[in-house]
């Protein structure tokens, strides 16, 4: 059989893309098992976090916010794969107009349990986040628009922009 | 003056129908959303195929299941039609195994970018400008499709095969109509996330229904009508593509539901290269197998067979894409996405090398 030039381009495209899959699998092996042991809940960790939980809430619902940060800080170190914390600590934030962590936590709420921005869902925590959301945007684009090279800026503007295509909706 | 509207008809009676079927699906895409269905996915043939991978207990995402009715008035309009125009024809016998694993990859593609060819016209009339990589991407798969078949791709002859054989997809599909009516409890339906998001089943079923059936008589796909454009610069699927994106549009503008940008834009990630990838996937699988996601559907309701073992591909590829993580989420592309992504496009390209008939 005798080879044209589009077979020679075709075999080219199919090492290329051979060698990229290789690539890709040797440098991303292992990741996407680590993020999901990551975002499993250990429930013995979880029920000892239980009452602390229950005690940030009570702080926040009384209004003492910086009592109520320090334990959802805590909570969220100890179980870093706890959505509830994080939503929790994300209105604590917010409502202490911490806006970086704010959106910052909202984002981990989100990627564990989904749940949380579903209007079906009795987690549903989506108006708290697009209150903060109108609120912080300006202000992280006020600091883009001064300072473009700005990282914090930068990497709160993609939390932001996270949180609106996970409000929007869709199928995915 | 009548008669003169009656000759208009007659001469330009198939580029009314493909105006018609771009309208209806235009219409009825933007209108779904509004109505229940999740954002931006009034009609999503690969999120309906993981939707119903998920109802029938292929995957474990419990957000994805539920039985699309539009699938089934697709397959079941495009039967209709078939049958009254005296179209429909068991045959088939052309690779129908290679045609699974493209209804597979199919899937594959389209879950990277987040949505088949029609969810991507759909997403581009919301505004969602994320879109127009995959659209990029969807040209130029389809070009290189294109490029194996001028240069001898086939998979062979398609033949007649027992009546039998063409009812069977169709009839799968009518036992889903049952089960989406009695919800039997080894179906699986969603209680949160996008597979609870649903528009009312007789809307749906019908909107289902009318499309499939004028899809059928117009032939309209969306990377046919790209991949004619092409080869003979034919206008007239193009027009059928146009009205059925301004038809969108125009809804989502009427409705406030166009919300122009690249940020913020549901069921969307900013991964652009990767979206371009996915889509050129599909555009390569499309032009090679002669139909996008939803023209497989179209022609396994008239009875090909070689169609049916592309949207039986489909339905493990919407297991497969969700069983292992292979889909795109709002924050991009997984690791295996991207593998899979790569070794699909070498695959396919193999696949047009070793299937190119030499003089």
């Amino acid at each position: 059989m005798k080879l044209d030039k589009f077979d020679f381009i075709v075999i080219s495209a199919v090492t290329i893309l051979a060698a990229g899959a290789v690539f890709y699998g040797a440098a991303g092996y292992g990741t996407q098992a680590k993020a999901e042991a990551a975002a499993r809940q250990d429930p013995e960790i979880a029920a000892q976090m239980a009452p602390k939980i229950a005690e940030a809430k009570a702080l926040m619902n009384s209004g003492q916010m910086r009592q109520a940060a320090g334990d959802c800080k805590e909570i969220c170190l100890a179980d870093p794969a706890d959505a509830s914390a994080h939503a929790l600590y994300g209105q604590v934030c917010s409502r202490l107009q911490d806006y970086p962590d704010a959106v910052k936590e909202f984002r981990m709420c989100l990627s564990l349990d989904a749940d949380y921005a579903d209007s079906k869902s009795r987690k549903f925590i989506g108006k708290i986040i697009k209150a903060t959301i109108k609120e912080c945007r300006p202000q992280f684009m006020l600091a883009l628009s001064k300072n473009p090279n700005d990282k914090e800026a930068a990497a709160d503007m993609e939390n932001v922009h996270y949180l609106q295509r996970m409000l929007a909706g869709g199928c995915d | 003056m009548r008669g003169a509207v009656i000759e208009f008809v007659k001469k330009h009676r198939e580029t009314l129908t493909a105006v018609a079927v771009g309208v209806a699906m235009g219409w009825a895409g933007a209108c779904l959303a509004c109505l229940g269905n999740p954002k931006n996915t009034g009609i999503c043939i690969s999120c309906f195929m993981e939707n119903l991978a998920g109802s029938l207990g292929l995957h474990n995402n419990i957000r994805m299941d539920y039985i699309r009715p539009e699938l089934i008035g697709f397959v079941l309009g495009g039967m209709a039609a078939a049958l009254i125009a005296k179209e429909f024809k068991a045959e088939g016998g052309s690779s129908p195994m290679l045609r699974f694993f493209a209804g597979v990859l199919l899937i594959v593609g389209c879950s990277i970018f987040l949505g088949c060819p029609i969810r991507m016209i759909l997403r581009l009339a919301n505004g969602d400008f994320t879109a127009i990589s995959a659209v990029i991407g969807l040209v130029v798969g389809v070009w290189i499709g294109f490029q194996f078949l001028k240069r001898g791709f086939y998979l062979g002859d398609i033949s007649p095969m027992p009546f039998l054989n063409g009812l069977v997809i169709p009839a799968i599909f009518a036992a889903l109509l049952l089960g989406l009516a009695f919800r039997p409890d080894f179906l699986h339906f969603s209680k949160v996330g996008p597979g609870a998001q649903e528009a009312h089943i007789k809307f749906s079923l019908g909107s289902g229904l009318v499309i499939g059936f004028l899809a059928q008589r117009s032939r309209f796909c969306i990377t046919g009508s790209i991949g004619n454009f092409i080869a003979s610069r034919d206008k007239k699927v193009i027009v059928s593509l146009a009205a059925f994106a301004f038809t969108a549009l125009a809804v989502n503008l009427y409705k406030g539901f166009f919300t122009p940008g690249f940020n913020g834009q549901p069921g969307s990630h900013l991964a652009y290269g990767w979206s371009f990838m996915g889509m050129m996937l599909v555009g390569i699988v499309s032009a090679m197998i002669g139909g996008c996601p939803f023209r497989q559907l179209i022609m396994a309701g008239q009875g090909s067979i070689d169609a049916g073992a592309a949207v039986l591909g489909m339905i493990a590829g919407g297991a497969i894409v969700q069983a292992w993580d292979i889909t795109s989420s709002n924050m991009g592309p997984t690791v295996y996405g991207e593998v899979a992504t790569l070794v699909g496009l070498s695959l396919v390209l193999s696949a047009g090398l070793f299937l190119r008939v030499r003089d």
